[in-house]
């Protein structure tokens, strides 16, 4: 599996408050990647040290294979911040005017495709657009470009369903055509939708990461019934990530050894057992709690 | 293209700041050569083109310049923009650069245009003021004077936010004009005298004669390239 981001170890401390501690993760190349966790986990943060906008304290970063940050890799990425703030006092066309002699890979006939798509009025101000058009000029900007990576921070935030739906086919479309998509989001059915691999994040670290068919696989939940439920330290072992007592079920989220712990049920007098898949919003809930409990 | 960036950002407060620089030229030279009399001799004009320098330009070009240093990074974070400069392919350093050239090169311009607007003032009007002395006076006046750039471009850099860094910036000039006009052992450092040393002008024509001092101005300037490279290791070192 070829990375295009790495990250190892890295922290980001303002004044007492760690945002990073000791993120490790991979983005793997021709992938949709959801970068999930909730507000203030260190999602933008992450992204912003990638992009060179803030400074990391320490811990490792590449992009591309390089440094991140470094000027010859921003040619080959592209960037849609949460804001999609651009440059107010420029027209349409002379925003991409300017951004265009950045790219040597920026495709004309992408940008034509897209301003009759987006119906991008040309002469207007980019302080006159609304969120909505912001981002599909912003989308434009980048998708034009060709990036072999585009990072979006929050791309859906403040857009309507509509418009959200339109960028995220207009993702996909990208990620057909050979860009890895790095997008950071809370919203676990828009990562499910578009996305096959997932990194989520809490207080700084990796909680969850890998395709979604590998974690959909490799976490089930195990429902047990009892009429004398026993305490939950009996099934503590290997492959149990976490333990929830309510009345008479216990029920437990397990990562592996499914059947070993399935098989305690009859041993400690389960009345049923029952074994079920997990989605990815129960299982980055889990995930959060999990941590919230350790910390 | 970046270039193309900072002058879109920058020229309207460019204009603004030449036209008032312009109007205020204007104004001290006619009130220095006593606009009210009807007939004005020529030497009237060398003496209001030589206070006009010495005085109003000096003041109202300090504090413009020091607005023209302002910008950057800090605030494109305050409007929303610095994401997507920065994931540009183009390095803070070359930003900086071509920010602070820019920013300098207004400046040097906003120096030499008003003061060189003298010599025409006077010509329409019907009398004369050598372009040499008016060009070299603005000339000094943009490298000397460049200190008050400087401290805009720092201030920009160091305080977020526009009141706060040209409220600091403005201080920061006030300072350096009063506490080297009125501290006696401050005085040598006196950024006027060293731009318009009277004792090279002549007392009675208000014209330069022989050679000018140039140690101030390269002091000056030598200062204003250090803050400027302060500005450049903020620049480059802070978060945004």
């Amino acid at each position: 599996m070829k990375a295009v981001v790495e990250t190892r170890d890295l922290t980001k401390r303002f004044g007492n408050n760690y945002a990073l501690s000791g993120l490790t993760m991979t983005v793997p190349r021709g992938h949709i990647v959801g970068f999930l966790g909730r507000n203030g986990s260190g999602k933008t943060t992450t992204i912003k040290i990638l992009l060179d906008v803030i400074r990391r304290t320490s811990g490792e970063a590449t992009i591309l294979g390089e440094p991140a940050g470094s000027v010859a890799t921003r040619r080959r990425i592209g960037f849609l911040g949460e804001d999609k703030r651009l440059y107010s006092y420029m027209t349409v066309q002379e925003i991409i005017a300017f951004t265009r002699p950045f790219f040597p890979t920026w495709r004309a006939e992408t940008e034509s495709r897209l301003l009759a798509d987006f119906e991008l009025p040309l002469s207007r101000k980019v302080s006159a657009l609304s969120k909505g058009m912001r981002t599909k000029l912003g989308l434009l900007l980048n998708l034009s470009r060709h990036p072999e990576l585009l990072i979006l921070d929050e791309p859906s935030e403040g857009l309507d369903p509509v418009m959200t739906e339109q960028m995220l086919q207009n993702l996909v479309q990208q990620a057909a055509d050979g860009t890895t998509i790095f997008f950071s989001s809370h919203q676990v059915a828009e990562v499910e939708q578009i996305a096959d691999h997932v990194i989520a994040i809490e207080k700084g670290r990796v909680i969850l990461e890998g395709s979604l068919d590998y974690l959909r696989q490799k976490f089930q939940r195990i429902n047990l019934v009892f009429d004398d439920p026993p305490p939950p330290e009996a099934f503590k072992g290997a492959g149990v990530d976490r333990v929830i007592v309510r009345g008479r079920t216990i029920s437990i989220l397990a990562s592996s050894n499914v059947d070993d712990i399935t098989a305690l049920g009859p041993i400690l007098a389960a009345k049923s057992v029952d074994v079920q898949s997990v989605g990815l919003k129960e299982l980055f809930l889990e995930k959060v709690k999990g941590d919230d409990a350790n910390s | 293209m970046p270039i193309r960036k900072v002058w879109r950002e920058s020229r309207w407060r460019f204009f603004f700041i030449l036209a008032a620089l312009l109007v205020v030229v204007s104004a001290s030279v006619f009130y220095n050569a006593k606009a009210e009399k009807v007939v004005i001799e020529s030497k009237d004009f060398h003496e209001a083109g030589m206070r006009t320098i010495r005085g109003a330009l000096f003041l109202f070009w300090g504090f413009s310049a020091m607005f023209l240093g302002l910008g950057g990074f800090l605030r494109e974070r305050a409007v929303g923009t610095v994401d997507y400069t920065l994931s540009l392919p183009v390095s803070r350093t070359r930003w900086f650069l071509y920010r602070s050239l820019i920013g300098a090169l207004q400046s040097m311009a906003a120096a030499l245009i008003p003061a060189l607007a003298i010599p025409v003032i006077a010509a329409v009007s019907g009398g004369d003021y050598p372009i040499g002395d008016a060009f070299l006076m603005g000339l000094r006046l943009g490298f000397g004077g460049m200190l008050f750039y400087s401290v805009g471009l720092l201030a920009s850099t160091l305080f977020a936010g526009d009141y706060a860094s040209a409220g600091i910036g403005i201080a920061v000039v006030f300072a350096i004009n009063n506490s080297t006009r009125v501290i006696e052992s401050l005085k040598r450092f006196n950024l006027q005298d060293a731009i318009t040393p009277m004792q090279v002008i002549d007392e009675s024509t208000f014209l330069i004669h022989g050679q000018m001092p140039w140690n101030g101005i390269a002091c000056s300037f030598v200062l204003s390239l250090v803050l400027s490279v302060w500005a450049w290791k903020v620049t480059a070192a802070r978060d945004f």
